[in-house]
């Protein structure tokens, strides 16, 4: 089952270890996670070999505890993308991920247990197949002091128990981390027992709904038989009466939720689809108990209480589905850390952020966000004498990305402020608390994020939609009916409301109470496997609308990461300012760096007299050569002799947008380079598909209005679809307004972003979608949650949203076929409880047949299992998670 | 065939004592994680 259910992420066969000899295939794949070796790291003559140092360690613990069966598990299950999970990189800043682990949190979220013994649940991230349950229950053989340990895949955790005398939560941490699975400590609500209890109760009701179905059916079958060869009438009676009871037990219990339900929806005058279908039950079950009690005409309970449970079964999918896909995104983020470093004194300490205080000094590690709204203070000194450091010693690079939208790192100095959200990317830094909890202006945007998202305009989900025109004609149609058959037989009155009752019990809309919330299910389901989270079915409605997209800049049309964008000149110049800059620690010139791969094989250079200016550039000496690489400002103060060509390409790149670097050589420019977000390469294509399908693209970023102009103009965004500088306000009215103007049938908006500036105008719009490494306010906000960055998921999204649809009305228009011929037998007088009893199941199976051969997302390779693909839609959402976040991001989710 | 009349009503007295059943079981959390346990079954050890 697990092979049919994840093939979606394998397209090609990934070698088991036996097999994996450098020898025999030219592209040599890690043992442990199954990508490419790169060639520098290739060992001859071995059948193990790894990609790099993290994954060396994970198969070293792994084969340590003498689990290499995991290999053949993942091998074989075909793991998604990869074999085994690939580890997050072992790097220095683990240190800092690793902080919540301390004890004095982590004690008060203890979860009960044997004396002597601790129990925690951990949110671990990258559980997907078999092999991680198998791996991860296996700790214990690990970690010698993990007495049990337990996976839930539902809710993506791991329940451990440790006795504390022989190891401790943070080197179980460790370990997880170390095998590929970078933990969190999940936080103690009271809304998870809350669920438990709702689950449990919700499961009961099924099982009594499907017990009294299956005895109330036996009965029925009894009275059915009798109908052909004659019954004893004491038996008859007996067994109407066992029926009516076991009928009504039926509605009042398990049948309880749709009465409770309509109920509500008549009182706040909105009718909803469970008012059709409880005018069903009811009309069944009176005229059932007083054709008992009167011994005349006939009974319909084998029809309700099938009717009961199957559609109990319908909303149980449902609201697992949507559960699931709720859990994965809360559980994983959030927006300021739980946990703090408080410097008191000569010493720091690891508290509770809730704890902190204005006035409080707090430190925050590189990779860690921070906790509180407050000041920079200096930079404790860092240890290394490394030259680029020791000139930023008392600044720091803070990711504001969450807060602003910004993709570049802020600067920021001893006396700036410094917002709780944001990333600490280089140094230590420490911080005076001035605003601590609710008062921080994250926690005010995330007011401001609930504020919009109760004001959300009233969206009429499908199923109640078709259910109110539902209701009124089979209201019309039962009155006409009664009224007929007493002009035509006014003798017996009692035929009329026989035909009418009989009529409003087979229309009753099983299949829009048990097709639309599967069908929804199925498209969840998948889209889960595709690393997209929907949090509800009403989405799928929306998406296959048309109306406006509003993209964010960063992350969904470009990378959201600095890269050389244009290079012109000297090549060898542009390689040797590359191994300059990798010495450099900012942003510009770590992306100046990675034009020479860390692994390839250059010559290493003599690089001497580094001086680094904030700001403006670096000043060295490769191989004798005197070399300077910074903004042309710098390269034309020094000096430095200009070509006429590249002094006005140097303009040219500004004009686009780009930050210009210049390459000088012995006072000669000899190369320049074109600094910026590249554009993805998916976009264009998938923003025109977009547009085909009734989506107009807009742009809106906090980006300068060049840059976003320039983007606009590389994907052909008109102009004046495209604005800069755009601020938390001017997103929400962006979505406000193309939500009132524009052609009717086409105002819905769907909003892309990712920080928590985003999140308000994700709220307001019909449908936000939020891209992966988001802060926890726009995932809140957000309808849905990507896992992975780029356009062409959410055109994906929005075609499968389509088909979905397609299903649905195809199941509609099945089912209404199946209720005009019983609806003509019931009018006509013909109809027979055989007849409601044969045509309810096969109008329920023709729907879930629908619903599970129905295409959504475009077929990849081997992923044809329809069946199984409806089986899995059951579950909730099971998101693959990207293993390759970068630790900025990884320093936001933690 | 008289005995109908005493052998249904047991028949739906055991009914009700499996339904109990199940309801134990659902307090004890058996059927809290519907997930893992299937994808567990596949492993033997």
């Amino acid at each position: 089952m697990i092979t049919a259910e994840l093939p979606a992420q394998h397209p090609t066969p990934i070698p088991t270890p036996a097999s994996n000899l450098p020898a025999a295939a030219p592209r040599c794949r890690c043992t442990h996670c199954g990508l490419d070796v790169p060639t520098g790291l290739i060992h001859q003559n071995s059948t193990i070999q790894f990609c790099c140092n993290g994954c060396q360690t994970a198969y070293q613990l792994i084969t340590s505890g003498g689990l290499e069966g995991y290999y053949d598990m993942a091998g074989s299950d075909a793991a998604p993308g990869i074999l085994g999970s690939r580890p997050a990189s072992v790097d220095a800043d683990a240190d800092s991920q690793l902080a919540e682990f301390d004890e004095t949190v982590a004690l008060s979220l203890c979860r009960p247990c044997t004396i002597g013994q601790r129990r925690h649940e951990l949110i671990v991230e990258n559980i997907h197949c078999g092999a991680c349950v198998w791996l991860l229950e296996r700790l214990p053989r690990l970690a010698p002091g993990v007495l049990e340990s337990r996976v839930n895949l539902g809710r993506q955790s791991l329940t451990v128990t440790y006795s504390p005398d022989r190891i401790n939560l943070r080197t179980i941490a460790v370990l997880l981390r170390r095998l590929g699975y970078p933990a969190h400590l999940a936080g103690r609500t009271n809304v998870e027992s809350v669920r438990r209890n709702e689950d449990r109760r919700f499961i009961m009701r099924i099982c009594v709904a499907g017990a009294i179905s299956g005895n109330v059916m036996l009965l029925a079958f009894a009275l059915y038989g009798g109908v052909f060869s004659g019954m004893d009438a004491g038996f008859f009676t007996f067994f109407r009466w066992l029926s009516a009871a076991l009928g009504v037990l039926s509605l009042a219990w398990p049948g309880a939720v749709f009465f409770r339900s309509a109920w509500t929806s008549i009182r706040a005058r909105v009718i909803n689809i469970d008012v059709p279908i409880v005018l069903g039950l009811l009309a069944g079950g009176v005229s059932g108990v007083l054709n008992v009690i009167l011994g005349r005409s006939e009974i319909y309970f084998d029809s309700l209480t099938m009717l009961v449970f199957l559609l109990l079964v319908g909303r149980f999918i449902q609201h697992r589905q949507q559960r699931g896909a709720l859990d994965s995104v809360n559980l994983l983020h959030s927006l300021t850390p739980r946990a703090a470093r408080l410097v008191d004194g000569d010493s720091v300490r690891t508290v509770a952020a809730e704890s902190l205080r204005p006035g409080n000094t707090v430190e925050v590690l590189p990779g860690q966000s921070v906790p509180v709204d407050g000041l920079l203070l200096d930079a404790p000194r860092p240890a290394t004498t490394d030259i680029a450091d020791a000139a930023e010693e008392t600044t720091a690079y803070l990711d504001e990305a969450v807060l602003t939208g910004e993709s570049h790192p802020r600067l920021v100095h001893p006396g700036d402020p410094v917002r709780a959200g944001t990333v600490n990317l280089r140094t230590p830094i420490r911080v005076l608390a001035t605003a601590t909890g609710q008062d921080t202006l994250a926690a005010r945007l995330m007011a401001l994020v609930e504020h919009a998202a109760g004001n959300k305009p009233g969206i009429v989900s499908f199923a109640d939609k078709v259910g109110r025109h539902f209701i009124i004609w089979v209201g019309l149609l039962a009155a006409v009916t009664a009224a007929g058959w007493l002009i035509v037989d006014p003798d017996h009155p009692g035929r009329a409301l026989d035909n009418a009752t009989a009529l409003l019990i087979v229309t009753c809309p099983c299949a829009l109470g048990i097709a639309v919330p599967l069908v929804f299910a199925v498209t969840m389901g998948r889209a889960a496997r595709r690393g997209i989270l929907i949090k509800s079915g009403q989405v799928i409605e929306r998406l296959a609308g048309s109306g406006t997209v509003i993209l964010d800049k960063t992350g969904t049309l470009t990378r959201g990461q600095m890269a050389v964008v244009d290079r012109l000149g000297d090549p060898t110049a542009i390689t040797m300012a590359a191994l300059v800059e990798a010495r450099i620690a900012h942003p510009i010139a770590q992306a100046i760096a990675r034009l020479v791969p860390e692994d390839s094989e250059q010559p290493t250079s003599h690089i001497d007299h580094v001086r680094y200016t904030v700001g403006r550039g670096v000043i060295a000496t490769v191989e004798g050569v005197s070399m300077l690489i910074g903004s042309p400002a710098m390269a034309t103060e020094a000096r430095a002799i200009w070509d006429d060509h590249l002094r006005s390409e140097a303009d040219a790149l500004a004009a686009r947008g780009l930050t210009p670097v210049a390459v000088v050589c012995d006072g000669h420019v000899r190369a320049l380079l074109g600094i910026g977000d590249p554009i993805r390469t998916d976009a264009r294509q998938a923003i025109d598909a977009m547009a085909a399908q009734g989506w107009s693209p807009r742009v809106l970023s906090g980006d300068h209005p060049s840059v976003v102009r320039h983007v606009a103009a590389a994907l052909g965004i008109p102009l004046a679809a495209a604005t800069g500088s755009a601020t938390p306000q001017d997103k929400l009215t962006a979505v406000r307004t193309a939500q009132s103007t524009g052609p009717i049938g086409s105002r819905r908006v769907i909003m892309v972003g990712d920080g928590v500036n985003d999140a308000a105008a994700l709220a307001a719009a019909d449908v936000g979608i939020a891209v992966a490494g988001g802060a926890e306010a726009s995932l809140q906000a957000a309808d849905v949650y990507m896992t992975s960055h780029g356009l062409a998921q959410i055109s994906a999204l929005v075609d499968a949203s389509r088909r979905a649809m397609r299903a649905v009305w195809w199941t509609l228009w099945a089912s209404l076929g199946y209720n005009v011929i019983a609806a003509t037998l019931a009018i006509t007088g013909h109809i027979h409880p055989i007849a409601a009893a044969i045509m309810m199941p096969a109008s329920s199976l023709t729907v879930l047949a629908i619903a599970a051969r129905f295409r959504t997302f475009p077929a990849t390779a081997g992923n044809s299992a329809a069946p199984a693909d409806f089986l899995s839609a059951i579950r909730p959402s099971i998101a693959p998670k990207s293993a390759s976040a970068s630790p900025a991001l990884a320093g936001a989710i933690s | 065939m008289t005995v109908l009349y005493v052998i249904l009503p047991l028949a739906l007295v055991l009914a009700a004592a499996a339904l109990w059943a199940f309801y134990r079981c659902l307090c004890q959390g058996q059927f809290d994680d519907l997930d893992t346990p299937p994808v567990r079954a596949l492993h033997d050890d």
